[in-house]
């Protein structure tokens, strides 16, 4: 599936870690600008206009959390990845709270880092947008009654599965990671181990595709899952 | 090596000497003033009883009486120290064995006083006297007296007593306090040199203890206590980093000589799955590592209530799909409790030990998770069928990176159980292992908290 092509802004000072992103993002077809200081990224981030900003926590000098601070303060609503190596229970919390859209703690992996861009720029604009009923493919989930049906056929929904499945379909297109999808389902800020994840999809996948049906959830592999629209 | 004592000794020697000296002057003292006293009443009740046959004489048969009773007496060979005086209205002397009137004695009653006394012998002497006086009629004054030297004798003997038993009392506290403050010397002494090979690394180094059982021993067994604690740790972490260094040294082999074996083989496309495979354990590896540094620093200031039974509910949801397919039965009973304390670190707690009973419990078993109220505090169970842990084991696999059966690779760092225990641990909860005959228990007790009786099951 074609991905837009991104404008990016990385704010990152180890200048390894800034070049592999950069050359990682090239890849996949998007621009990236790189800043190595939080002055820097934030006079960056208020002159350009990005679709979404990856801001390191450890910056020298104004720190990103500062930064975020700033972008924030000034009415800046471009969606932003916190990047951490810092140890602490609350540092998520703490990323959240200071305006980050997402916040991935070092080390990562570039798929990781890749969805959680994909997922936090394509939110945006859609924020506001009051749905009631959401249609992928052949897929039709009513948000308010919290059902689903597929080909008019309906689906029944444990609690956890219907949030997957929401969460799946808000993404339709997009790589989601096992982590994002432990996060935003589970509300686990770390990996409780086993394929669970994956058992959780497995389940899903059975209840949503029906005899004859295109499967619609992918699993990428070395990334996690991608609900196409089918 | 001897050294002279500390200021700080030296000071607490002085203070016991001080309070020695204190009570033996005291005591001395007291004794002193009773027996003045006891001396002091007979004298009087002497004089008093002679003064009293005088004076009924007096009334009796008047004061002509009185005289020649009175040099009756004097004449006698001395069988009493009493001392007479009988003087008309002008103090002009009548009878008695005094020369003269005493200047001490200016009204009637009971005195004690130094004084001259002119004998009728003509000789002077200076003694101390205890008398009464009395007036018989308007013409005539008597003084009857004892001489009370005894008084000043013990007086003298009381001032040399107690400059002799100060004296002793001294050097015996300040030997006592400077072999008291050696000992506590000594002690340090012991103590510092036993500090200084154990930085010198012989962690096994440990500071005597006599076995007396005073504050010294008390002391040393703390310290010896903090210095096993710190030789356990420093034990724990070097085979902790061995064992991670084994662990991360592993996957990274493997991936160098696959990239070497596609290399020679012009093939590279074939081998990126499985690198990234080694990789994404590497990092998993890395990850729980930090969670475990991360959890062992927990402070009790992040601590907030916690519901407890709801993080356990929502586990055994997480997990109930995984034990459905690998065919073990997963049940889960949650009495409402909450705890004060970190979520996300609660959460891992209960998850990490589902994970290890679900992992090591073969498809036909069982897990038993329960969450309920014992006596004042809240008891989190986890039981499963699997092979259990031996007991002489059981220690053993709270240490880092250990995995028991290490034939068997399942996945993950093998730090479950261990950031497991180190959550209880923040949370001042103890981890325990028992028999589950066949299986393994897991017992986490959580000391206060708060719930109620109603259980809910899952």
């Amino acid at each position: 599936m074609e991905r837009p092509a991104l404008k990016l802004l990385l704010i990152e000072d180890d200048a390894q870690t800034a070049d592999y992103v950069r050359r990682g993002l090239a890849e996949l077809g998007h621009a990236t600008d790189h800043a190595a200081t939080g002055v820097d990224g934030l006079t960056a981030a208020i002159v350009g206009r990005y679709d979404a900003i990856i801001l390191d926590r450890n910056l020298p000098g104004l720190d990103g959390l500062s930064v975020l601070k700033s972008l924030r303060a000034q009415g800046d609503r471009t969606p932003v990845l916190v990047l951490s190596a810092l140890g602490q229970v609350d540092d998520r919390i703490a990323g959240l709270r200071a305006g980050g859209d997402d916040y991935l703690p070092k080390p990562f992996s570039f798929g990781e880092l890749m969805a959680r861009i994909d997922a936090i720029s394509r939110r945006r604009g859609d924020e506001d947008i009051t749905e009631a009923v959401r249609q992928t493919g052949s897929l039709t989930l009513d948000l308010l009654a919290r059902t689903a049906t597929r080909n008019g056929r309906r689906i029944e929904l444990l609690n956890k599965e219907y949030q997957l499945l929401e969460y799946l379909t808000r993404h339709a297109g997009q790589v989601v990671t096992r982590t994002m999808l432990i996060e935003a389902i589970w509300d686990y800020s770390f990996d409780p181990g086993t394929n669970i994840v994956d058992v959780h999809v497995s389940r899903l996948r059975a209840k949503i595709d029906g005899d004859g049906e295109p499967p619609m959830i992918r699993t990428i592999r070395g990334a996690g899952y991608r609900l196409d629209a089918r | 090596m001897r050294r002279l004592p500390s200021t700080a000794a030296l000071r607490g020697a002085l203070w016991i000497t001080l309070i020695a000296l204190m009570a033996t002057g005291i005591a001395l003292t007291v004794q002193y003033g009773q027996t003045v006293r006891l001396l002091d009443t007979r004298a009087q009740a002497s004089v008093d009883d002679e003064m009293a046959g005088l004076v009924e004489r007096y009334q009796a048969d008047g004061p002509l009486a009185v005289a020649q009773a009175v040099s009756r007496a004097v004449g006698r060979p001395r069988v009493t120290d009493f001392i007479y005086l009988m003087t008309d209205a002008a103090g002009r002397p009548i009878a008695g064995n005094l020369a003269a009137w005493p200047g001490e004695i200016d009204r009637t009653g009971y005195r004690t006083f130094d004084t001259r006394i002119a004998t009728t012998r003509g000789t002077m002497i200076e003694r101390q006297v205890a008398a009464r006086t009395v007036l018989l009629g308007d013409d005539y004054r008597l003084l009857v007296g004892s001489l009370s030297d005894d008084r000043r004798l013990l007086h003298d003997r009381y001032v040399s007593a107690l400059i002799w038993s100060l004296l002793a009392t001294g050097a015996v506290g300040l030997l006592f306090g400077l072999w008291y403050s050696r000992r506590g010397l000594a002690f340090l002494d012991a103590a510092s040199a036993a500090g200084d090979r154990f930085r010198a690394g012989h962690l096994d180094e440990r500071l005597p203890v006599t076995g007396r059982g005073d504050e010294y021993d008390r002391l040393a067994a703390t310290l010896n206590h903090g210095f096993a604690e710190i030789e356990r740790l420093v034990d724990s972490l070097r085979t902790a980093t061995d064992a991670l260094a084994h662990d991360l040294k592993t996957p990274l082999t493997r991936i160098r000589s696959r990239i070497e074996l596609a290399t020679m083989q012009g093939d590279a496309d074939g081998v990126s799955a499985d690198i990234r495979d080694d990789l994404d354990a590497l990092l998993r590896t890395i990850d729980d590592t930090l969670r475990l540094a991360r959890a062992e620093t927990t402070m009790a200031s992040e601590f907030a209530p916690v519901d407890l039974a709801a993080i356990v509910r929502e586990a055994g949801e997480l997990f109930d799909p995984v034990a459905e397919d690998r065919g073990i039965a997963l049940t889960v009973t949650a009495a409402p409790a909450s705890v004060n304390g970190v979520r996300s670190l609660l959460g891992q707690l209960v998850a990490n030990l589902i994970d290890n009973a679900l992992k090591y419990t073969p498809a036909g078993g069982s897990v038993t998770v329960s969450l309920s109220q014992e006596g004042d505090g809240i008891r989190l169970r986890v039981a499963d069928t699997g092979p259990g842990i031996p007991v002489d084991q059981r220690d053993h696999v709270l240490t880092r990176f250990v995995r028991l059966d290490t034939s068997r690779q399942t996945d993950g760092s093998g730090l479950g159980l261990s950031i497991a225990q180190v959550a209880a641990r923040v949370h001042g909860a103890r981890l325990l292992l028992d028999d589950n005959r066949p299986g393994l228990i897991v017992t986490v007790h959580f000391a206060g908290g708060n719930g109620s009786e109603a259980a809910t099951s899952l």
